[in-house]
C-alpha cells in the first residue's frame, strides 16, 4: 500500500464512483454534438448543412470517443466484481448498442471521407447516432432502478428515451449555433432551441421524479440548478453569447447526469449491488489512481492544444 | 442443434471473429503511425516531396481505419465483460493497471491523430513531423500494454489465487510476466512488418499497370516508394524472425505443452525433431518434413535436449492439435517476407531492371496479403494454443463464459455487420487509392 494515500482507503469506492461519473458526464455532453448532428442531418426541415457537420467532426470525434473508453474501462476495473451479474443482465442492451456504434462508424466513414456523400450514409450515420446513445441510457436506467430493458418497456425507460434524444437535439443545436453563426438556417436553430431546452426541462423534470428510492429534497436542487442552466442556455443565446450558451446547455447534461448518479449512490445497481460490494482491491486501485494524474498530464494539455488549434481554425 | 454446442463454443467464435477482424485495423494502427513518421521525416529531412505526399496520402488511411479500429476495437473492449463475465472480474483486478494506462495511451493516439491531420496546413515541417512522434508512440505504447494482458493470459504470476479470489497482488509481476517481453517484441515487430509488406504491395500494384510503368515519373516514384518499403521490410522481418525466435525458446521453456501440441510432439524425446508440413490425423501427423534433431537445438540449444511430449500431460489440458498449421504457415509467411526483400535488395544492387522486373513485383505484391494472414495465424496460435484455459492455470475458457441465453443471436449478427463495416472501408479506401498520387487533389487527400 502507498502510506501518503492511507487517509483516503475508506473513500476509494466514492472516489471511483466519481471518476466513472466524470467521464460519463463528458462523453454525454460532448458526444451529443455529433449524436444531435446526426440527427439534425435528416430533420425534416434543413437546420444544418452536411459541410458543417463534416467541419466539426473531422478532427474532433476521436477524442470524444475516448471519454467512452474511460467510462466502460472505469467501470470495469474499478467496480469488476458487479460484472457477472451485471453483464448478463445488460448483454443484449449493450450488443444492441454496439450494431448501432457499428451503423455510426459506417456514417462517419460515409460523411467524411467517401468522395460524395450520399443520402445513405446520412440516414445510416443518423440511426446509428439515435440508437446508440437511447440504449446506453438503458443502461443508465438499469443503474439507477435494477430494471434491465432493451426497449422502453417502463416508464422510466420510456422517459429516459425522450430526455436523450432531447438531450441530443437540445446540446447540438446550442453548439451548431455557435459554430456556424452566418448559417442560412440560423433563425431555425434559434427557434428548435427554445423548443428543445422547453422540452428538455419537462422531460428532466419526469425523470427525476421515475426513480426510486432517491431524495425528494435533492430531486427538488437538481430541477431548480437545470432549469436554471437551461434557462440561462436560452436567454445567453438571444443575447448572442453564443458559445456561454452552448457551455450552459452541455452543463445542464453534465448536472442532470452528475446529479442523479451522486443522488443514486452507492449503488451500482439499484438495489442490489452497492459500490463498495464490488469495489476492486485497494492496492490494485492506489496503482490506478496514480495513473490518472500521470496520463492527464500528458493528454490535457494535448487535448487544450487540440481544441484551441480547432477554435482559432473556426474563427 | 445450438443446445448441443456448449455456450463457451459460440462465445469463442464470437470473441475469435471479432479479434481477427479487429487485429487488422489494430495492426495497421500501430504501423501506419510509424511509418507515416518515418516517410514524412525522410520527406523534411531530405527535402524530399515524394516522401512528404507519400507521408501526407498515408495519413488518409490512417484516418479511415482509425474510425473503424476504433469501432472494433470498442466492441472488443466491451465483450471482454460481457462474453467473459468471470474473467474479467478477476483478470481487472490483477490486470486493471495496464488497462487504465491503455486508456491514456489510446487518448494521447486519438488526440495526436486529430493534430496531425488536421495541421499539415498550419504548422512549419518540422513541428508538423514532431506532432507524428507522440501519435506513433500513443499507438505502440497501446499495443505494448494490450499485448501485456495477453502475456498476463499465458503466463500468469504475481499473485496468489486462494478459494476463488486473487490475494497478495504484485501488480508490476502480474504485468511483467515470463511471456511479457517476448510477446510483446514479436506482435509489436510484426505489425510494423505487416504495414511495411502493406505498403510495398500498394506501391507495386500501381507498378504492374502498364499505363504508369509506360510513364517515366510515375514509375519511379513507385519504384522509389517500393524500394524503401522493401528495406525496411527486410530490416523488420529480421528482427521479427529473431524475436520469434526467442519466443519459440520461451513457449518451450513456460508453455510445454503449446509448444508440443504445436510441433506435434507426443512422446517425450530427445534429439527431437523439428516437423514441417504434414497431414494431423488420429493424433499422429503424417507426411511431415522431419529434420531430426533441429527442434531440440533452437528450443534448447542443443540438438540432445529433451522435448516434453504431449503424452506427459493429461488429455484434458491438451489444445487443439491444429494449432500445428497456424504456427507452420505462420513460420513460411515470416521466411517469405525476409526472403523477398533480401531478393529484392540484392538485385537492386546488381541490377535494378531485374529487381522491377514482373515476377519480383508480383511477389512483392503478395507480400502484403500474406503478411495480414501471418499476424492472424500468429493470434490464432496464441488464443487456440492456450485452450482449454483463457488464464493458463487458473481459468478455463467454460468457466469464464456468460450465462446470457443471447449469445448465439449476436454471434450471427455481427459477422454480417463487420462485413458490411469492411465493404465500406475497403470502398473509401480503393476510391482514394485507384486515382496515381499525381491525380489526387489536395483536397482528396486529405
Amino acid at each position: 500500500m502507498i502510506p501518503f494515500l492511507d487517509p483516503i482507503v475508506p473513500y476509494f469506492p466514492i472516489l471511483a464512483y466519481g471518476l466513472v461519473t466524470l467521464f460519463v458526464c463528458l462523453y454525454g455532453a460532448f458526444s451529443s454534438i455529433e449524436f444531435g448532428s446526426a440527427l439534425l442531418l435528416v430533420s425534416p426541415w434543413p437546420v444544418v448543412d452536411v459541410t458543417v457537420v463534416r467541419r466539426y467532426l473531422n478532427p474532433i470525434w476521436e477524442a470524444t470517443n475516448v471519454f467512452l473508453i474511460f467510462a466502460l474501462v472505469g467501470t470495469v476495473m474499478f467496480f469488476p466484481a458487479a460484472i457477472p451479474a451485471a453483464s448478463v443482465a445488460v448483454f443484449p442492451t449493450m450488443m444492441t448498442a454496439l450494431i448501432f456504434f457499428a451503423l455510426r462508424a459506417m456514417g462517419i466513414l460515409g460523411l467524411m471521407y467517401y468522395g460524395s456523400v450520399s443520402e445513405w450514409f446520412k440516414y445510416i450515420f443518423a440511426i446509428g447516432s439515435a440508437g446508440a446513445p437511447l440504449l446506453l441510457s438503458n443502461v443508465y436506467v438499469f443503474i439507477l432502478s435494477g430494471i434491465a430493458v432493451v426497449l422502453p418497456t417502463t416508464a422510466l425507460a420510456s422517459v429516459m428515451w425522450f430526455v436523450v434524444l432531447v438531450t441530443l437535439i437540445f446540446i447540438s443545436i446550442s453548439f451548431f449555433i455557435y459554430f456556424a453563426p452566418k448559417s442560412p438556417y440560423h433563425g431555425d436553430l434559434r427557434r428548435v432551441h427554445v423548443f428543445s431546452g422547453a422540452a428538455y426541462l419537462l422531460s428532466s423534470l419526469l425523470l427525476s421524479d421515475l426513480i426510486p428510492g432517491i431524495s425528494t429534497l435533492g430531486v427538488w436542487v437538481l430541477n431548480v440548478l437545470v432549469f436554471v442552466l437551461v434557462v440561462a442556455s436560452l436567454s445567453l443565446a438571444e443575447y448572442e453569447r453564443r458559445l456561454m450558451s452552448f457551455v450552459s446547455a452541455m452543463l445542464a447534461d453534465i448536472v442532470l447526469i452528475a446529479g442523479l448518479s451522486a443522488l443514486r449512490y452507492p449503488y451500482i445497481a439499484f438495489p442490489m449491488v452497492s459500490a463498495s460490494s464490488v469495489f476492486t482491491s485497494p492496492l490494485m486501485f492506489e496503482y490506478m489512481l496514480l495513473v490518472v494524474p500521470f496520463g492527464l498530464l500528458i493528454t490535457v494539455p494535448a487535448l487544450i492544444w487540440f481544441y484551441s488549434m480547432y477554435a482559432r481554425a473556426i474563427r | 442443434m445450438n443446445d448441443m454446442i456448449p455456450q463457451f463454443i459460440h462465445a469463442r467464435a464470437f470473441m475469435g471473429m471479432a479479434l481477427g477482424f479487429h487485429i487488422i485495423f489494430a495492426l495497421l494502427g500501430v504501423g501506419l503511425p510509424f511509418m507515416v513518421s518515418l516517410l514524412e521525416f525522410l520527406g523534411v529531412y531530405k527535402k524530399d516531396e515524394d516522401y512528404r505526399r507519400t507521408a501526407r496520402r498515408m495519413t488518409f488511411a490512417m484516418s479511415v481505419l482509425f474510425v473503424t479500429g476504433a469501432l472494433s476495437g470498442t466492441v472488443m473492449s466491451f465483450l471482454f465483460s460481457l462474453l467473459w463475465p468471470h474473467f474479467a472480474a478477476l483478470a481487472n483486478t490483477l490486470v486493471g493497471l495496464p488497462f487504465v494506462m491503455e486508456g491514456f495511451a489510446f487518448m494521447v493516439e486519438a488526440v495526436f491523430l486529430g493534430i496531425y491531420v488536421y495541421s499539415w496546413d498550419r504548422l512549419s515541417p518540422w513541428k508538423h513531423w514532431l506532432c507524428s512522434i507522440p501519435l506513433a508512440l500513443g499507438s505502440f505504447t497501446s499495443a505494448f500494454l494490450i499485448t501485456i494482458v495477453n502475456s498476463f493470459m499465458n503466463d500468469p504470476q504475481g499473485f496468489q489465487m486462494i478459494n476463488g479470489i486473487a490475494t497478495d497482488i504484485q501488480p508490476f509481476t502480474v504485468m511483467f510476466n515470463h511471456a511479457t517481453w517476448y510477446e510483446v517484441s514479436h506482435s509489436i515487430l510484426a505489425y510494423y512488418l505487416t504495414t511495411a509488406a502493406g505498403l510495398a504491395t500498394l506501391s507495386a500494384i500501381f507498378l504492374l499497370r502498364p499505363s504508369i510503368r509506360r510513364e517515366h515519373e510515375r514509375a519511379r516514384y513507385y519504384k522509389k516508394i517500393t524500394a524503401t518499403m522493401m528495406t525496411i521490410s527486410f530490416i523488420l522481418a529480421t528482427l521479427v524472425i529473431v524475436a520469434g525466435d526467442l519466443s519459440g525458446k520461451y513457449i518451450a521453456q513456460y508453455e510445454p505443452i503449446k509448444f508440443a501440441a504445436s510441433e506435434s510432439i507426443f512422446d517425450t524425446v530427445g534429439n527431437a525433431p523439428l516437423k514441417l508440413g504434414g497431414y494431423i490425423s488420429h493424433d499422429q501427423v503424417q507426411y511431415a518434413l522431419e529434420l531430426p534433431g533441429v527442434l531440440s537445438w533452437l528450443a534448447f540449444g542443443h540438438s540432445d535436449a529433451i522435448v516434453k511430449g504431449l503424452n506427459a500431460f493429461d488429455q484434458s489440458q491438451w489444445p487443439p492439435l491444429y494449432i500445428h498449421y497456424f504456427l507452420d504457415i505462420m513460420v513460411l509467411i515470416g521466411f517469405y517476407l525476409f526472403l523477398v526483400p533480401l531478393a529484392f535488395l540484392i538485385l537492386y544492387g546488381i541490377k535494378r531492371s531485374i529487381a522491377f522486373s514482373h515476377a519480383m513485383i508480383l511477389a512483392i505484391v503478395w507480400g502484403g496479403p500474406f503478411a495480414f494472414l501471418s499476424v492472424e495465424m500468429g493470434w490464432m496460435f496464441t488464443e487456440i494454443g492456450r485452450q482449454p484455459y483463457i488464464i493458463r492455470g487458473i481459468m478455463t475458457t467454460a468457466q469464464a463464459v456468460t450465462e446470457s441465453q443471447d449469445v448465439v443471436t449476436f454471434m450471427w449478427i455481427f459477422p454480417l455487420i463487420y462485413v458490411a463495416l469492411f465493404i465500406v472501408t475497403v470502398g473509401i479506401l480503393y476510391q482514394h487509392y485507384r486515382r496515381p498520387m499525381d491525380q489526387v487533389s489536395v483536397a482528396h487527400e486529405l
